[in-house]
């Protein structure tokens, strides 16, 4: 039965060319690094900061995003809860900060590991279930951390409902906390977080790994009489899905210096779930475009009141009309055009 | 620590009244994932929608009148959400669908949001149920009593409508085996009609209920859904007797819990719900609407 | 080789085997399994290769008991399985769904799987899009990659004609003379089983009738009444 959440036929390249030596020699990797190293100057561009600003919002969406949409083409499995990934570091990152005495870098390495630790934990259970239950169970942890964080015995650590505000002490890869909190200087560490989390799930959806689990989504049963474990692999995916997301919740505690439960309550929480959706997860950078796409949203309609009614129909539509999202929509386009030029069709990915 | 007041008449009169509140909403959602095998993500918008035209209906009229009302308003809507929503989408995965609830819920928020604004309504009871009565010793609220009666009362209807009706029995029918109960001639389309309405109907209810007992406020659907879900859940998919047994224990688990160790009290239905699906990973099949 | 003592699979109240005992002691063997609707082959095929857990009995392969291992460890110590209903990758290509599994178990020589099952025109063809018959050769080639000792193929003919059905025990029997595989074959084409198979069980409702040679189970008085009524 087809299904949002399933992979199309597409199939990755083909073993042979997967080597390194042919990866380097591809034109596409150098176009790569021209993008990353022009995207630093955007700020340059880009001179007002309302719009910088939203950018910035829009890319740390997108990261998140992305880290859903992967486990979802890869696994078939959807994070409903989210939110708990992007507000666990968030909090993890102003315990550090706050009440271990810990300098800002640790103090993000701290989030970064504590949550992926976390998801490792959770994720032995968690990748166990079908599909539905474990959107059910992870919708329940992103609950079950927002009241853990706002019980009155935790106040002194998590600030409770008031959210934990943080104050850095050293500096994080030269940036102070004035520089973080100011979009100008805060750009090129959200752009390369960015980029770096695109080559990595570029890389893993190419691998080896990549393909078992897209195998495995198809079939488990037959992975496994072929002598694969269907476990693992699932596993390391949703760590690595967590650990993505948490990018996205440690970008977000820099910038604004403040943990929140907003962060973890699944309603707003849910926003990199409705980002993908929109965007569609069937390429690796449609969560971002759904994202920006959210963002820019946000900004046109959030005066009116009215964004979340139309988020809430975007995904209704989405999925009813739409299940390939804006970007499989636009590469099916492409395709038509492609093969109405006569060069035959291209893979989805 | 005093153990009397812990285990007093009423505190088990609160863990009975919380449990019929959710009983109530569970059985909708467990009677919709039994027959239909739909996850209703937006279970708990629709019961903030019932209480929010609770209110509304109270304020004019009274609330007995939003006793009856809403919920058959709320059935309408149910009508509205099988046949616009989940006959269209039949042949998807449940995902998809469960996906589309998920956005439903998104969507009735803002509504209730821009007809009633933001801040927490206070729905005051009838002046029948208002003021507590002396209870074994202690003085207990009227209102909650009711709610414990009428959370009672549906069990045993609902009990006697799947065991004693044609349609009940049919919708136990085409819960296990929905081939061959539409071979048999039920009318699978009618009866999911049916059931929907049934289900979104108690969640009307169940926010009717919940007005006067806990505060109406934009985020009680959320709160809920989580609470419900796992009710749900831990009672065994699609059992109704499951997630009755589920409602109870979890009050339960609530009420004393908060008492004795606050902090354990909020995670244990968490722990409950990652328990159960320890125990059986697999996730669940379908199950008896029972 | 393979030795399958006592073995028992119940799903609740139903018995579907009782306590098979046989033995498959050489190897480069095609041994067939034959018994009508219910017979429990197919119950046999899942708790030999380690889908179900019987309730009683073990599973010997040279020796080793494999009862309690994993579907996973059973594949990747050589013994493997195809499926009644064709279960394939239906969105991988034919090349890349072999691709995969070899190099999961390593095979040293997947061309000549390839053209053993006449899989080359379809090679690099997604898998839901071609024949039927092609996607049941894949089933049993995906089957036969990393040099597999033992294999059970569950109803290799299913759904296909009389000439391909013999064409299929044709390159199984050159297969298993090549390779020095042990095969096991479930099928309904008695006649072809009859044809092929060195040895045969004859099972029927979840329990052993007979085992020995074509000619002596073909006139065994106990498979004749069993199949009596059965279109044969």
């Amino acid at each position: 039965m087809a299904s949002i959440a399933s992979t199309p036929a597409a199939t990755g390249p083909r073993l042979a060319d997967s080597g390194l030596v042919a990866t380097l020699a591809r034109p596409a990797l150098w176009l790569w690094v021209v993008v990353v190293v022009a995207g630093l100057f955007v700020p340059a561009v880009l001179t007002s900061s309302f719009y910088l600003g939203m950018l910035i919002n829009g890319v740390t969406l997108g990261i998140a995003a992305i880290g859903i949409g992967f486990l979802m083409y890869q696994c078939g499995l959807v994070m409903f809860g989210v939110a708990a990934f992007i507000g666990l570091p968030a909090y993890l990152l102003g315990i550090g900060s706050m009440h271990l005495g810990l300098g800002v870098t640790v103090s993000v390495l701290f989030a970064l590991v504590g949550s992926a630790a976390f998801a490792a934990v959770v994720g032995a259970l968690a990748v166990r279930a079908r599909p539905l239950p474990f959107a059910m169970l992870t919708l329940a942890l992103a609950q079950m951390l927002k009241s853990t964080a706002t019980l009155q015995g935790m106040r002194p650590l998590t600030g409770g409902d008031d959210g934990l505000t943080m104050t850095f002490s050293g500096t994080f890869f030269g940036f102070t906390q004035s520089q973080l909190a100011n979009g100008v200087t805060f750009w090129p560490l959200a752009w390369l977080a960015l980029c770096g989390v695109l080559t990595v799930v570029w890389l893993a959806a190419h691998s080896r790994f990549g393909r078992v689990l897209r195998a495995t989504q198809a079939n488990e049963e037959r992975m496994r009489f072929s002598g694969f474990d269907t476990y693992l692999p699932r596993l390391v995916a949703f760590v690595m899905a967590s650990f993505i997301i948490a990018v996205s919740g440690v970008l977000i505690g820099l910038n604004s210096a403040f943990a929140s439960p907003e962060l973890l309550d699944f309603a707003t929480g849910g926003r990199p779930l409705v980002a993908m959706l929109v965007g569609g997860a069937s390429t690796i950078a449609g969560p971002l475009l759904g994202a920006l796409l959210y963002t820019w949203g946000q900004d046109a309609f959030g005066a009116t009141g009215h964004l979340e009614l139309l988020t809430g129909i975007a995904v209704v539509v989405v999925i009813a009309a739409f299940p390939t999202g804006a970007s499989g929509f636009v590469m099916q386009l492409a395709r038509r055009v492609r093969a109405a030029a006569g060069r035959g069709g291209g893979a989805a990915r | 620590m005093d153990f009397a007041q812990i285990f007093s008449v009423a505190q088990f009169a609160n863990a009975l009244a919380l449990a019929s509140l959710l009983t109530i909403l569970a059985s909708g959602l467990a009677l919709i994932f039994g027959l239909r095998d739909v996850m209703n993500f937006g279970h708990g918008a629709f019961y903030m929608l019932g209480a929010y035209l609770s209110y509304s209906v109270s304020q004019r009229v009274s609330f007995w009148a939003a006793l009856v009302i809403v919920p058959v308003l709320m059935a309408a809507l149910g009508a509205l959400f099988e046949l616009a929503v989940l006959r269209p989408l039949q042949r998807r995965s449940h995902m998809d669908v469960a996906l589309v609830t998920f956005g439903l819920a998104l969507i009735i928020g803002p509504v209730v949001h821009q007809l009633w604004g933001t801040a927490p309504l206070s729905v005051e009871p009838p002046a029948a149920l208002s003021g507590s009565v002396l209870l074994l010793g202690t003085q207990y609220p009227v209102y909650r009593l009711f709610l414990i009666a009428v959370g009672f009362g549906t069990c045993l209807a609902l009990a006697g409508w799947l065991k004693y009706t044609r349609s009940g029995m049919h919708t136990r029918a085409v819960s296990q085996q929905p081939h061959v109960a539409r071979m048999m001639g039920v009318n699978t389309d009618r009866l999911s009609l049916l059931v929907v309405c049934l289900g979104i109907g108690f969640a009307g209810l169940a926010g009717v209920l919940a007005g006067p007992y806990l505060s109406v406020d934009p985020g009680m659907g959320s709160a809920i859904l989580i609470s419900c879900l796992i009710v749900v859940v831990v009672g065994g998919l699609g059992s109704i007797g499951g997630a009755i047994a589920a409602a109870f224990v979890y009050g339960f688990i609530q009420v004393i819990g908060t008492v004795l160790f606050p902090s354990i009290a909020v995670l244990a239905p968490y722990l409950l719900l990652f328990g159960v699906l320890l125990w059986r990973p697999q996730g669940f099949g379908r199950g008896r609407v029972a | 080789m393979l030795r399958v003592e006592d073995l028992s699979v119940s799903y609740g109240s139903v018995q579907a085997l009782e306590g098979v005992t046989f033995e498959v002691a050489e190897k480069g063997r095609l041994h067939g399994i034959i018994g009508p609707n219910g017979a429990g082959k197919s119950t046999l095929m899942d708790a030999i290769t380690g889908r179900r857990k019987p309730t009683r009995g073990r599973v010997l392969v040279d020796g080793e008991d494999i009862t309690d291992r994993s579907i996973a460890w059973r594949r990747k110590r050589g013994m493997s399985r195809s499926f009644q209903r064709t279960s394939i990758f239906p969105g991988l290509t034919v090349r890349d769904q072999l691709e995969l599994v070899a190099s999961q178990l390593g095979e040293p020589d997947l061309d000549q799987i390839i053209d053993a099952f006449e899989l080359r025109e379809v090679v690099d063809e997604i898998a839901d899009s071609i024949a039927y018959g092609d996607q049941r050769r894949v089933d049993i080639a995906l089957a036969m990659i990393g040099r597999p000792q033992l294999m059970l193929l569950d109803e290799p003919a299913a759904g296909l004609s009389t000439t391909e059905t013999i064409a299929l025990f044709e390159h199984l029997t050159v297969l298993v003379r090549q390779r020095g595989v042990t095969a096991l074959v479930v099928e309904h084409d008695v006649d072809a089983v009859f044809r092929f198979c060195d040895d045969i069980t004859a099972l029927d409702l979840g329990r052993l009738l007979v085992t020995g040679k074509p000619a002596d189970v073909r006139s065994d008085p106990r498979v004749i009444s069993a199949y009596l009524g059965t279109a044969a």
